[in-house]
């Protein structure tokens, strides 16, 4: 084994006990995954501070250590420059977008496409986010390599076969409470340990003055220059990575979808989104970053420490090997950025699981049970890992990874994006339109391929045309111009639709009609209302209803009816939802206990000696 | 050395069509939910979703001063920006 960096067995042992410790754990929390709904979903009971945090590791984790330190390193603080344009599409993410999906009881986004629209609109979606998140797995495994490789010294190609296969078996036997449980302790790590490799970085270099000092204006500009160099220019990237990548990443990531669905309630949801933009992402701008700051400095004081050829791909692991007081540091800096990669990892094969198994298996085969839908999520969990794998060989030959995944990005994003867009805020926007978006999209956005000066120019902002890679982000503004285009003039030229019913719920202007769908009745103008009691007053029955039937005098405190939804809670919030489900009101209890259907109290996992509580939803 | 295409040109045309994407977007909620109803429903939110605008530009305008005017203290108050944001949206989700 040839390797660069040399380690010992503490570090292997350190390294090994790590991900093990942090996969482990997930999969205890994961034990009691009874149907398809835990496995994707997590039985959407959780609290928005563990989906918050489930987020980060998810959105941080994804390719980010490797992508944002090399270009940290190549041009500075300006690397992350797009890390919070999130939050220009907050309002209609909260107030749009989660509702919709939640209160519709939306899957996954082919799912909303058939409703929204029809089948064929269906397929096409499909077939566009498997393309979408096997390209997410690609460039996830690419990255766990390419930071690994300094390290192990191996081949790229059969790390990435390694990573893929252990990424692979832990989410076919995990699934999304294994995954958010693992973020949730990976999350906390990987802010830890960016601020401690920054702390280090600067011990190193002799303090924040010396830092500061050896890197240049340019390098602590926060926004890179308008439009150069080509591979690197704050335009092109503003429109790629800022406008089509964070509406792509907030808007169809399944993962993401997967995490809004996970929260216990639309509130946990807005809560958890907000919290993580506004709080924990510009923590995570500075723990995905600063090595290749840090690295940058170290190379303008001493260029025979860290050469300025050093590969940036793998800068994360050069500075830690270099900036770590000892191989025990460094090895937990390293096990941090492999466990981060592999929370973001677990969260996009499982997410791609659920649209292979949501979108394509269960409307071909006829009514399949429950059992034998978990054991095709499993298998195909292992599946699209291997087609993951294909795309990670792919990409490597493309050059940086921040190159890579903005040209996959700027292509394969925007028809996607438009007929959501189009599709949730225009009501008028018709199936027709919808395909010719797909469809004719493609053809332009191929065209834009072909010949990049007759239509990409026009908005190239004056970046420089490079043959190998003609305006590789940029085209991203092109590509979404064409969709819109198309969408808009199809939608204007074909008759308007008579009327509504049909999509009640599914757009911004009807979404006063999804609490209404959701609960399956008129919603009770109480809810919000919480009861607490202790666990000792509680019965279990041996039905299978998902009832709980409460004395009078909680009903009466509860102002709740029969049908009502409820969300039934152990009362300690630090357990974030993992005691807990929903379930409906049943009839007043006659023995004055709070009487629990069985699959109610085995689905939560009461602990009968501690308080629990309730409350009334929706 | 002109830096304004490296600073103040694409902070310009950031937060430029960033307001205009939050901005329409804000208007299309209000619009949508019924803009006094939204308004008494959601008021914490809606001063979260701006505070939040405002909060993000800030940033971004601090770092461009501090590099521009060799000015790293600025970072404190960035710093400062941070621990106020974080008390004021564990209030506001509370």
């Amino acid at each position: 084994m040839n390797t660069a960096i040399p380690t010992s067995d503490l570090f292997w042992g350190i390294l090994a006990f790590y991900v093990f410790f942090v996969l482990g754990a997930g999969l205890f929390f994961a034990r009691n995954n009874k149907s398809t709904e835990d496995f994707f979903f997590g039985g959407r009971r959780f609290s928005w501070w563990i989906i918050a945090m489930s987020m980060l590791a998810t959105g941080v984790g994804s390719h980010s250590f490797a992508k944002y330190a090399s270009k940290g390193y190549q041009y500075g603080f300006s690397s992350t420059m797009t890390y919070m344009n999130d939050w220009f599409f907050m309002p209609l993410l909260l107030f749009g977008w989660i509702p919709i999906i939640y209160y519709m009881k939306v899957n996954s986004i082919p799912e909303y496409f058939e409703r929204r629209f029809n089948s064929t609109v269906r397929n096409l979606s499909t077939f566009t986010m498997l393309l979408y998140l096997v390209g997410y797995i690609g460039i996830g495994l690419l990255a766990l390599a390419s930071l690994l490789q300094p390290i192990l010294g191996w081949e790229i190609n059969t790390i990435i076969i390694v990573v893929a296969v252990i990424s692979g078996l832990y989410v076919s036997l995990g699934g999304q409470t294994a995954i958010i449980f693992t973020d949730l302790i990976q999350g906390i790590v990987l802010l830890f340990a960016g601020l401690l490799l920054f702390g280090l970085g600067i011990i190193y270099l002799g303090g924040l003055d010396i830092f500061w000092n050896n890197l240049s204006i340019t390098n602590k500009l926060p926004l890179a220059d308008f439009n150069s160099p080509p591979d690197f220019n704050f335009v092109g990237i503003f429109w790629q990575d800022g406008v089509v990548g964070s509406v792509g990443f907030a808007f169809m990531n399944q993962a993401v979808i997967m995490r809004f669905l996970a929260a216990r309630s639309v509130v946990h949801a807005r809560r958890a989104t907000m919290m993580n933009v506004l709080v924990f992402l510009p923590i995570g701008t500075l723990a995905v970053s600063n090595s290749g700051w840090v690295a940058r400095a170290i190379t303008n004081t001493s260029p025979d420490v860290i050469a300025e050829t050093a590969n940036p791909n793998g800068i994360f692991t050069i500075v830690a090997g270099i900036v770590a007081s000892s191989e025990a540091v460094f090895a937990f800096l390293v096990a941090a950025v492999v466990a981060a990669l592999m929370s973001s990892l677990d969260s996009q094969i499982n997410a791609s699981t659920a649209v292979a198994v949501n979108d394509v298996y269960t409307p071909l085969s006829k009514n399949p049970s429950e059992k034998t839908k978990l054991r095709i999520s499993m298998f195909t969990s292992l599946f699209v890992t291997f087609i993951g794998i294909q795309a990670a060989f792919l990409f490597s030959k493309y050059g940086t990874i921040y190159e890579a995944h903005g040209a996959f990005h700027s292509i394969v994003t925007p028809p996607m994006v438009t007929v959501i867009f189009l599709g949730i805020f225009w009501q008028r926007f018709s199936s027709r339109a919808a395909i010719l978006t797909f469809v004719l999209g493609a053809i332009f956005i191929y065209l834009g391929v072909l010949y990049p000066k007759l239509f990409v120019q026009p908005f190239s902002h004056g970046i420089e045309f490079i043959e190998a890679k003609p305006w590789s982000y940029i085209r991203a503004l092109y590509n979404v111009v064409a969709c819109v285009a198309i969408g808009v003039v199809v939608t204007l030229l074909t008759k308007p639709p008579s009327n509504y019913d049909k999509i009640k719920g599914l757009t911004l202007w009807t979404i006063k009609d999804g609490p209404k769908y959701f609960k399956g009745s008129e919603v009770n103008k109480n809810a919000g209302i919480t009861i607490k009691f202790s666990g000792s007053e509680i019965e279990v029955s041996n039905k299978e209803d998902n009832t709980v039937s409460l004395p009078k005098k909680y009903m009466n405190e509860i102002k709740g009816e029969k049908g009502d939804l409820i969300y039934i809670s152990d009362h300690r919030w630090y357990l974030g939802g993992m005691k807990s489900t929903h379930a409906r009101l049943g009839n007043i209890s006659e023995n004055n206990k709070v009487v629990i259907s069985q699959d109610v109290f085995d689905h939560a996992q009461f602990n009968l000696e501690k308080d629990i509580i309730i409350e009334l939803e929706v | 050395m002109d830096l304004f295409s490296h600073s103040w040109l694409p902070f310009l045309y950031q937060y430029g069509f960033g307001l205009l994407i939050f901005g329409s977007g804000l208007f299309a909620v209000f619009r949508a939910y019924g803009n006094e109803k939204f308004w008494q429903e959601y008021k914490i939110w809606i001063q979260i979703l701006i505070w939040g605008f405002i909060y993000v530009s800030s940033i971004h305008l601090f770092m461009t001063v501090s590099a521009l005017n060799d000015m790293p203290q600025l970072y404190l108050v960035i710093l400062a920006l941070y621990i106020v944001n974080v008390a004021i949206l564990i209030r506001g989700v509370r």
